[in-house]
């Protein structure tokens, strides 16, 4: 599904401020929005997700228009269908795993859900191996176990984009490779678009079908990892080494 | 000895328990609006709100008789319209013990709700989640136990009002003659033992209050 960008906003604090010019447009179901900390990414997936709103522009997934200051579409959070899975995942302290994962499903106020919806939480607890857990708080939880949590509770909407703020740099180093083979055999399942932001070039070499740089503030460049093969061309592989080297000027290291 | 307690206990009881929900409902209100929305005077308002805290009860006893004494801007309009009289009355008390302990709950409801992660209100939304359902299953599950905690001390504060309560309710034994109230006749009449009685009960009540909110201040998460 398309996903087009294309939004302006300036934050303001009392010393300084923040100047975000967002553009872009990626087709791939596996966009990574990669760039250092302080450069924006955030921003736009808030902006995305209707959590901020932009000063203008325009935000469009697939035939969607969630955003457009032109034609005045500011669609709510609540009917954006669009998940989000926090940096630090968010979830809700005083409820189960199960309750959790079922928080979604209806907007009604009683604590837990019931007959079909809780057939389905029952299917996303078996989905995300995390029967044994379901009566769990989430302070019990490990970390690799909370993003789980956080993702079933993002796909169990059927979202039609789900956006990952760092998911993995909550993680234990030596956990990282697994849960990022996780998360790309999760969207390969669910076949849902997803925008992982990361400051991890191993994240942009795992997962990304399409690339966009973030630095201070703007989109510095757009990359199609994906046409080009697994291991990408040459040309392409020059491109990436050099925006990570654009961006980290000692070294590629993360 | 007992049955002399009973009369103001049971009134104490009473006039503490109305001047908590009353502090309870706008104490927690203003707490929340504080929290969460940005003024021009906010600082100010908050100021305001605390002063209780730190005036003295006959001062805030006072400003209540400007206000809702016969004569008062708020006094004279509801005896004139109402025929209702809140001087040397329990609701009088009732009113100056909520006017004393509001500041407990707003301050400890205004902690509780900036206490909150706003991530976590933010995760509801993109959950589908109306701003209704977001305070209620979220905000507040997450900041009522602090809320309880200031409430707990608010009552006991209630309880304990002399100053502003004279002023305004006067101190008339089976009427408005609150334990603190009956601790100072009891002594100026010489009657120790009864003094000695309502001194203890009310030690109790205030020490078992304090124990019960402490364990709440703590986060449960």
């Amino acid at each position: 599904m398309k996903v087009r960008v294309d939004i302006r906003k300036i934050l303001r604090s009392r010393d300084r401020e923040f100047r975000l010019e967002a553009s872009f447009s990626a087709e791939h179901d596996r966009i990574v929005v990669f760039g250092p900390s302080g450069s924006g990414k955030s921003i736009t997936m808030q902006c995305i997700a209707g959590l901020l709103r932009p000063d203008e522009g325009c935000i469009q997934i697939g035939e969607r228009v969630l955003f457009d200051s032109a034609a005045r579409i500011d669609l709510r959070p609540q009917v954006r269908n669009v998940g989000f899975v926090f940096q630090d995942y968010a979830l809700f302290p005083h409820l189960t795993v199960e309750q959790n994962i079922g928080f979604g499903l209806k907007d009604s106020f009683a604590r837990g859900v019931d007959g079909e919806a809780a057939a389905r939480v029952q299917q996303f607890l078996t989905l995300f191996e995390l029967e044994s857990l379901a009566h769990s708080h989430p302070r019990n939880l490990s970390g690799g176990q909370r993003q789980r949590v956080a993702l079933a509770r993002a796909l169990i909407r059927k979202p039609d984009l789900l956006l990952l703020d760092e998911p993995l740099s909550a993680l234990d180093p030596l956990l990282r490779d697994r849960v990022r083979r996780e998360l790309a055999e999760t969207q390969l399942r669910f076949k849902v678009p997803m925008v992982v932001i990361t400051h991890d070039p191993a994240d942009v070499e795992a997962l990304a079908e399409n690339l966009v740089v973030f630095d201070h503030g703007r989109v510095a460049r757009v990359l199609n990892l994906k046409d080009s093969g697994a291991g990408a061309s040459p040309a392409q592989r020059e491109l990436l080494d050099q925006a990570l080297a654009d961006l980290y000027p000692v070294g590629a290291g993360g | 000895m007992l049955g002399q307690a009973v009369v103001p206990l049971a009134l104490t009881l009473k006039v503490a328990g109305f001047a908590t929900l009353l502090a309870l409902l706008t104490g927690g209100l203003c707490g929340f609006l504080l929290a969460r929305y940005s003024f021009r005077g906010r600082d100010v308002l908050d100021a305001v709100c605390t002063l209780p805290m730190v005036m003295p009860p006959t001062v805030l006893g006072y400003y209540l008789i400007v206000i809702i004494g016969r004569r008062g801007w708020v006094g004279g309009w509801l005896h004139e319209t109402f025929g209702v009289n809140l001087m040397f009355t329990w609701q009088g008390a009732v009113l100056a013990s909520a006017v004393v302990a509001f500041p407990l709950v707003f301050k400890s409801a205004r902690a509780a709700f900036e206490g909150v992660d706003r991530q976590l209100e933010n995760a509801a939304r993109t959950l589908g989640s109306s701003e209704l359902r977001v305070f209620l299953r979220v905000t507040l599950p997450l900041a009522w136990r602090g809320i309880l905690a200031g409430t707990m001390l608010a009552f006991a504060r209630a309880m304990g009002e002399f100053g502003a309560t004279l002023m305004v309710a006067g101190n008339i034994p089976g009427k408005t003659q609150t334990l603190s109230l009956a601790v100072y006749d009891a002594v100026q009449a010489g009657q120790d033992d009864l003094a000695n009685f309502l001194v203890v009960v009310t030690s109790i009540v205030c020490v078992l209050i304090l124990v019960a909110s402490g364990k709440l201040f703590k986060p449960a998460y």
